[in-house]
């Protein structure tokens, strides 16, 4: 942890003396000790719940959690390697695979495997071993009950003009999962730039992140959005009249893999985070976050289908990653 | 004649307050010891102020980036911004004056209560009124949802232009009601008496000759309000993005969060180095048409009080609502989006729960935001307080030749958009090793506040006569002690008042903590825009709500300790 | 003779209770100069400004040329109607005109055509000393041009009555003088009728046709400066103008014995009972000795263009003496004799607010 700013907010809380979030936690004297940065775009609450359940097993290890978008967080990690030669963190925890790609390229990561890699889906761990997926975000179509009888069934349905002005979606320049589904779609061999430019006719409102979406579907300002579905459900339990669509076609899914960044001073801290975020203990954690998990042996959360009950997609990521780029220009070209 | 002519409005003009003082000033001061504070004061203004702003002139001027002023996207938001801000600051102005008239001259029912209604936005941040006012005019919005299931659509969707417009407005009008009602009790009541014996009624006395005279105030409020609002952030962020109308400040911010542009330092420092000369030329425009001085002389004789006989009542009636509509209903509206249980659900009591209220106060960026945002202002305040108390001492105690150009550099942030100031701070911050720190914010907060305190300072000093300070070196003190023990000290009421105008502004501030945000410096300002942005508003408009209630409750602790002195 | 002014059982009162005036009858003929004078708070502005129209009285009523500009129950005629014309003491100049503009104001609300405007306003920016100052910006204008220039609005229109409301009282000693001697031809020659609120007696003395003195809202005297001062009603009256030395006591035989000092005086004539003696400072005299001379001691002495001003220690009363003659220096001891002294009877006894 090299961060001048930590000296000052333990100074602060010190001063104030509360030692309830896990960054001030008393130090007990056994078990490892010392603090990671964390880049996230977890939300802010779900991150919380994480480092403090981190902290019951690693009392001594504070994270430092920086929050943001994925596009907010790789511009943040792209600056901070113009000004100060490396990322500022340790751990890089944020949407999308093409992402983390770009990343191995450049030799960003560290190698780490994690403890128990055979618990977990096949298809979200790394065949290099730069990093590992820790839970399935799958993007859906969700909807306002109080709005929509009949909740649109696949993609396609999305371009009918009775969603004129209906429709709400995030923006790619900031959200990874976005700019993932993006050039997942333009990819698909039924959807592609065609359905796309179809559904830009309907004018949907391009929201920030996926968390506006939801807000905005569940408020009903907006009867329809393109979402990822644990948010649904997160809002769905706190009594929002929303539900989730599955969509026919398939779902595009990320994984929001997690990765050491090879600069870090605090490598054994590091893999101890990843760890718990891919154990049985973090992914059941992730469950009762509304996630789809890694593994198979914790359930899924309450009003989830079955794993085996979705269709993901499961295009090329490397070639995803290719066209990241051009597919987030097109968007933008289409939707502006 | 009396020698404390006094001018038609004080705060005519931001170039204005820079000229050298009018009153007495005290030239032996300049004698033993007193060098050396100048030396240390200059050195710290240099740190603070001229280098970040060169930074940023100086990367514009080597980055070569021009071409991209004219890119579509970059000149739409450069538009949108001075049709904003300067929209915004008409109606401020217009609304501030009108409410000057009718609060602080008329007979209006219930006017002393309504003031402080009227006021009250002043207390409330932009963005934390931006979201206030989404709860009722944001697509979900109360107002909307009604209107929806009575007529079938919604009344008013804010998003986009107007309603960045409507909120600068609302959020600026009392500044300039402030600025402009001042400015009208400065003017003496016999101007408009001997307008009325030469038979003039009381309106046509008020419009054409009172009216005139605020008319410099109105000017120098229109430019303050306009130069703020070019840098908003909150309100364009979270009213206009989602509408897809972007400002310049919004276009900065995403272009540095997002690094949705190459080179995105280079083109920023492009934008800010226009933005700074707009600034600079707005307030040139703004010295020249606040024109020749006015004096007014004399004690100000009592103003009459005009009577709306008929119309009391009914323009008593209409002020109350509309008063009552813009400062209570968006506070309400916080209040029910903080205490109902997730969106979309109809407003019932059994909807209600304390849920997002204590998710706000517990979460963890809450807590590190709260200890950020009161280190950060409590420290700025101290050293604003220490620098700015200094400068004032210096301009108004003290004769020499650099006074006039440090008047101007130190009030020059104040004309500058917020955001240059933090943009200037992420430039040279690797280089002072102070990259992704907390630091990087207390030093542009210190950069732009400063000013604050010279400010509420130089007045009330200016006007103590230099005599305090001879009869200090009559009896035998030398020149820095006599600054020491009779100046600073005389000046330590007003720079109190000014580092709690610092602590004020910078424990809610948003505009430079966002731009400047690093793991773990976020405040408080930054974690109700994060909760906002990822979509939890119960959770942010359970947050505005406590900084709302925290900040009121504050302000009447203040109040009530100044009158208790 | 038409009565310009005519004011009938005037009372104000202001609503957080406090009198303004009292049972005020003021009448005023056409051309003549009054001065209303007395000290601070005694309603002397009020009633300046209940004429002009920025007070409304609680009773009586207020005329101008026989027309009723108030009487309760009526609808008052607003400031505006009035045809008045007013200086103020910070002559009220508007800044952001220049001085033709100012002056040409009330003609242009009277809707005078723009070339007569011009040539009034010449013509009367020349009667009062400011030829070719038209297009002067006030600000470049010395006190007592600005004064001049307010005199000018005031009277470019021919007001039916012209108020001063302490007018000259912010200028300069020399200047003052000046104006005031210009002030009194200009009423000679326009035929003017003033009313002119100040707190300087000698100007009132001065200036004035007649002078009323108020104190706390009531008529003190009305009469011509000469009457106020020789004869003055009541020992405010004696102790405001003129600085008379009052002694409280009573008569008994035909002997005021003062209750506080040892001193008597023959009042023959005067019915036995309480009140107040009055000496008017002319009405000792200096270094005269004779039977009823006294030696007294200086106290303080102050030397005049006409005459000595003297402080004397009277038996331990403290008297206001004005005498000519040679001057004496604190600490001499003269003889001095009362040449005259008043007694006023208890009912009439007022005591000056400051």
């Amino acid at each position: 942890m090299k961060h001048k700013s930590k000296i000052v907010v333990g100074i602060v809380a010190g001063a104030l003396t509360l030692t309830a979030c896990g960054g001030g936690a008393e130090p007990s004297g056994d078990g490892p000790g010392g603090s990671i940065t964390l880049y996230t775009s977890e939300p802010q609450e779900k991150i919380d719940e994480i480092i403090s359940a981190f902290n019951e097993h690693y009392p001594d290890i504070g994270v430092e959690v920086f929050r943001a978008g994925t596009g907010d967080l790789t511009a943040r990690v792209e600056t901070e390697i113009t000004a100060e030669g490396s990322p500022q963190a340790d751990v890089f925890l944020a949407a999308d695979v093409p992402t983390f790609e770009g990343y191995v390229e450049r030799d960003l990561f560290l190698q780490y495997t994690p403890e128990d890699v055979e618990a977990l889906l096949p298809e979200v761990v790394d065949e290099d071993g730069y990093y590992v997926g820790t839970r399935v975000i799958p993007t859906v179509i969700a909807y306002n009950t109080n709005s929509i009888d009949a909740p649109p069934a696949s993609w396609d349905e999305l371009t009918d003009p009775q969603y004129l002005d209906q429709l709400v979606m995030p923006n790619p320049d900031v959200s990874g999962a976005a700019a993932f589904n993006a050039a997942v779609w333009l990819d698909h061999e039924d959807l592609g730039v065609e359905w796309l430019t179809d559904l830009a006719e309907n004018n949907p409102v391009i929201a920030d992140s996926n968390g506006p979406v939801a807000q905005s579907v569940a408020s009903g300002a907006q009867p329809v959005g393109i979402v990822v579905d644990y948010l649904v459900r997160d809002f769905a339990e706190a009594g929002s009249p929303i539900a989730v669509s599955y969509p026919a076609e398939g779902v595009p899914y990320v994984s929001q893999p997690v990765g050491i960044f090879a600069n870090t001073e605090e490598e054994e801290l590091s893999q101890l985070f990843v760890d718990f975020l891919v154990s049985a203990e973090g992914q059941e954690l992730a469950v009762g976050q509304a996630y789809l998990p890694v593994r198979d042996d914790v359930g899924t959360p309450e009003g989830a289908p079955a794993m085996e009950e979705i269709e993901l997609l499961n295009p090329d990521l490397e070639h995803i990653a290719s066209i990241r780029e051009d597919s987030v220009a097109t968007f933008n070209e289409l939707f502006n | 004649m009396n020698s404390s002519t006094n001018t038609a409005s004080r705060g005519r003009g931001l170039l204005r307050k820079w000229q050298a003082p009018s009153g007495p000033v005290l030239k032996r001061l300049t004698a033993s010891g007193v060098p050396y504070v100048r030396f240390g004061v200059w050195c710290s203004v240099a740190a603070l102020i001229i280098v970040p702003l060169t930074a940023v002139v100086a990367l514009a001027i080597s980055g070569n980036r021009w071409d991209t002023l004219w890119t579509a996207e970059i000149f739409n938001a450069g538009v949108n911004s001075l049709v904003s801000a300067g929209l915004s600051a008409v109606f401020a102005v217009v609304i501030g004056t009108v409410l000057a008239l009718l609060l602080d001259r008329t007979n209006l029912p219930g006017r002393g209560i309504l003031r402080i209604f009227l006021l009250s936005p002043l207390l409330v941040p932009p963005f934390v009124g931006a979201i206030a006012w989404l709860g009722l005019f944001g697509p979900g919005g109360q107002i909307n949802h009604f209107w929806s299931q009575v007529f079938g659509s919604p009344l008013w969707n804010m998003y986009g232009g107007a309603g960045v417009v409507f909120l600068l407005t609302v959020h600026s009008y009392p500044l300039a009601y402030l600025i402009v009602g001042a400015a009208l009790r400065r003017v003496p009541g016999d101007l408009e008496q001997a307008a009325q014996i030469s038979g003039a009624n009381p309106w046509r006395a008020v419009t054409k000759i009172t009216m005139p005279l605020v008319r410099p105030a109105q000017i120098s409020a229109f430019t303050l309000i306009a130069v703020q609002n070019l840098a908003d952030f909150g309100i364009p962020a979270i009213i206009g993005t989602p509408g897809g109308y972007q400002t310049l400040a919004t276009m900065i911010y995403r272009y540095i969060q997002s690094g949705t542009v190459s080179e995105p330092l280079q083109v920023v420092s492009t934008i800010g180095a226009l933005l700074l000369l707009l600034a600079i030329i707005g307030v040139l425009l703004e010295y020249r048409a606040s024109g020749r001085s006015m004096g007014l002389d004399g004690p100000a004789a009592p103003q009459q009080t005009l009577n709306l006989s008929t119309w009391k009542h009914v323009v008593g009636f209409m002020s109350w609502i509309v008063g009552l509509a813009i400062t209570v209903l968006p506070l309400l509206a916080l209040a029910v989006q903080s205490f109902l249980s997730a969106p979309g659900q109809p407003l019932r009591w059994e909807n209600l729960t304390l849920n997002s209220m204590t998710r706000a106060l517990t979460a963890n960026t809450t807590i590190v935001g709260a200890y950020n945002s009161i280190f950060l202002a409590a420290s700025a305040a101290l050293i604003c307080g220490v620098i700015g108390g200094l400068v004032s001492v210096l301009l108004t105690r003290t004769l020499s030749r650099t006074n006039v150009p440090l008047r101007i550099v130190v009030m020059l942030p104040q004309a500058v958009p917020g955001l240059i100031l933090a943009v200037g701070w992420l430039l040279i911050g690797p280089s002072l090793g102070l990259f992704n720190t907390i630091w990087l914010i207390l030093c542009a907060y210190v950069m732009g506040f400063i000013a604050l305190v010279v400010q509420t300072v130089n007045a009330p000093l200016r006007s103590i006569p230099v005599a305090l300070e001879e009869a200090a070196r009559i009896s035998g003190a030398g020149g820095l002690r006599t600054l020491i023990t009779i100046s600073w000290r005389m000046a330590m009421p007003a720079i109190f008042t000014g580092m709690m105008l610092v602590l004020l502004t910078s424990v809610r501030e948003l505009t430079i903590s966002v731009l400047l945000l690093a793991p773990g410096s976020q405040t408080l300002g930054v974690a109700i825009f994060n909760l906002q942005q990822a979509g939890d508003y119960n959770a942010a408009s359970a947050l505005s709500l406590i900084v709302v209630v925290l900040g009121l409750f504050g302000l009447s602790l203040t109040i009530k300790t100044k009158t208790r002195s | 003779m038409t009565e310009v002014l005519s004011l009938e059982d005037v009372e104000l009162t202001y609503p957080n209770g406090k009198v303004g005036l009292e049972k005020l009858n003021l009448t005023a003929k056409k051309g003549e100069l009054i001065a209303v004078i007395g000290p601070s708070g005694s309603g002397k502005t009020t009633l300046l400004r209940a004429v002009a129209g920025f007070l409304n009285p609680s009773e009586g009523s207020i005329a101008i040329n026989g027309e009723v500009m108030y009487r309760r129950g009526q609808s008052t005629i607003p400031t505006e109607k009035r045809k008045l014309g007013m200086v103020f003491q910070q002559h009220a100049i508007w800044p952001h005109m220049s001085v033709a503009q100012n002056v040409s104001y009330p003609l242009r609300l009277a809707g005078v055509a723009k070339p007569q405007r011009a040539k009034r306003v010449g013509e009367i920016l020349e009667l009062v000393g400011l030829d070719g100052f038209g297009e002067r910006d006030p600000a470049t204008l010395s006190g007592g041009q600005r004064q001049r220039v307010a005199l000018a609005r005031a009277l470019v229109n021919s007001p039916r009555l012209l108020l001063l409301d302490e007018a000259l009282s912010a200028l300069d000693e020399p200047l003052r003088d000046t104006l005031r001697l210009e002030l009194r031809s200009l009423a000679s020659t326009l035929g003017l009728t003033m009313l002119h609120v100040t707190h300087d007696r000698n100007e009132a003395i001065a200036l004035a046709d007649r002078m009323l003195v108020l104190d706390k809202g009531e008529v003190m005297q009305l009469g011509t400066p000469t009457e106020l001062l020789n004869n003055p009603a009541n020992p405010f009256i004696a102790g405001f103008l003129s600085d008379a030395t009052l002694i409280r006591g009573g008569v008994k035989d035909g002997l005021f014995q003062s209750v506080e000092h040892d001193l008597r005086y023959a009042v023959a004539g005067e019915p036995d009972g309480d009140g107040t003696l009055v000496i008017l400072p002319n009405d000792i005299a200096i270094d005269e000795s004779g039977a009823d001379s006294k030696e007294v001691t200086i106290v303080s002495s102050l030397f005049g263009r006409d005459h000595n001003e003297v402080v004397l220690d009277w038996g331990g009363v403290r008297m206001r003496s004005r005498y000519s003659g040679v001057m004496h220096r604190e600490g001499d001891t003269v003889s001095a004799r009362i040449a005259q002294a008043r007694f006023y009877p208890a009912e009439d006894y007022s005591a000056p607010s400051t």
